[in-house]
């Protein structure tokens, strides 16, 4: 019996052990009033002088298959600074920014306690001459 | 009795406090965590503050605002119940997302290209945002004057300005950098020869019709100053320079009018 129960235990932790990213995802983007720009999961295009908002999820894989999904250690970068700017929002831990500063390319980077989760490559273009 | 008069009055200041404190004309951020007003302290020449109270600081955002143009933006934050705004709030800069849309310092910004441009608010010292806002920036396509036509007496001045147009003829808000010449008319009139914004103070010189030019950026307009009846003047020089920094001036560029 107490071997059967301290097997199941260590089962269990081994499951819970986390194995790594799973996968990332953001939601709550904001509107933009130019109907062009737009971010999502898998890409983005904006204006130059365009800012959405956003917020970044990120689940793991346990040893079994499993995941789960983390609430903290969540942090956004961009790759390129020159194109991209991303800052957090006051007093939320889980809430960035992503504001278009010149044309070009960059990514939005969305990492788990360091490690990439998910990277959305970013089109900025600048605002049609009228 | 005593006490009764004393809650009364602690009630009224009370709700003039809230009241002062409820921002209604201001625009919610995107984010939803504070509020953004079009600041005219320093609005004069500006068009959209004149025309909506002058002096006030609590200005709803305009749809447009001229490229070329200064304006101010205010931030203030909700308050902890989330419901209106902290009075007196300060300590937070407004910062352009882009510098090829706008340049931007402490509050006051300066429009550089047609776009949507985000303001962000950002507390002193900080690197996360607080909120942010849309603007929209347009390019001007022609000027108005506040009338084609002014009469002024001699010896006495006019205010004379111009609101900045878009293409189909809104006008917008903004503080223009505005050259204002006189190209006809020389000695009937004066204007200011420093660079003013889209606002001056004409003074009439003697009888006969002048034409003030004004120049914003890649716009101009016309008005017509037509100078009558010579106010009450001591001394009778005739070049009554009523003090506020107006100099004679309607030679600079006096050939070029178009």
């Amino acid at each position: 019996m107490d071997r059967r129960i301290i097997g199941l235990v260590a089962a269990i932790l081994v499951c819970a052990a986390c194995s790594g990213i799973d996968h990332g995802d953001i939601e709550g983007t904001t509107d933009v009033p130019d109907n062009y720009s737009s971010l999502s999961s898998g890409s983005g295009q904006m204006r130059t002088g365009i800012a959405i908002a956003f917020t970044p999820h990120v689940w793991t894989r346990n040893t079994c298959g499993g995941t789960s999904e983390q609430s903290s250690n969540i942090g956004v970068q961009t790759s390129n600074p020159q194109v991209l700017h991303v800052s957090q929002v006051t007093d939320k831990d889980n809430q960035f920014v992503v504001w278009a500063v010149a044309p070009g390319h960059a990514n939005v980077i969305v990492q788990y306690q360091g490690d990439t989760a998910m990277s959305i490559p970013v089109t900025v273009t600048d605002p049609p001459q009228m | 009795m005593g006490w009764r008069r004393k809650v009364w009055a602690a009630a009224l200041a009370g709700s003039a406090l809230l009241g002062a404190c409820t921002n209604e004309q201001g625009q919610t951020g995107v984010l939803g965590n504070g509020t953004f007003t079009y600041d005219c302290t320093n609005g004069q020449g500006d068009w959209y503050c004149s025309q909506n109270g002058g002096g006030s600081d609590m200005l709803a955002l305009p749809n447009e605002i001229a490229v070329g143009a200064a304006f101010a933006i205010d931030y203030q934050p909700n308050n902890s119940a989330g419901n209106g705004t902290t009075e007196g709030a300060t300590g937070y800069d407004i910062t352009s997302a882009s510098p090829q849309l706008a340049l931007s310092m402490g509050n006051t910004v300066v429009a550089q290209r047609a776009g949507y441009d985000s303001l962000l608010a950002t507390h002193t010292g900080t690197s996360t945002i607080d909120d942010f806002v849309h603007v929209e920036f347009v390019d001007v396509a022609s000027l108005t004057p506040s009338s084609p036509t002014v009469l002024v007496q001699a010896g006495s001045s006019q205010a004379v300005w111009v609101q900045p147009k878009d293409s189909v003829g809104t006008s917008m808000a903004g503080r223009l950098g505005c050259t204002w010449s006189v190209t006809s008319g020389q000695g009937i009139v004066t204007v200011p020869s420093a660079q003013q914004f889209g606002s001056i103070a004409v003074t009439g010189v003697q009888d006969g019709t002048a034409t003030v030019h004004a120049t914003c950026g890649q716009a101009t307009a016309d008005v017509t100053v037509t100078v009558s009846g010579v106010a009450q003047v001591d001394g009778g020089s005739g070049d009554a320079s009523s003090g506020d920094a107006t100099s004679t001036d309607a030679t600079s560029d006096g050939g070029t009018g178009g």
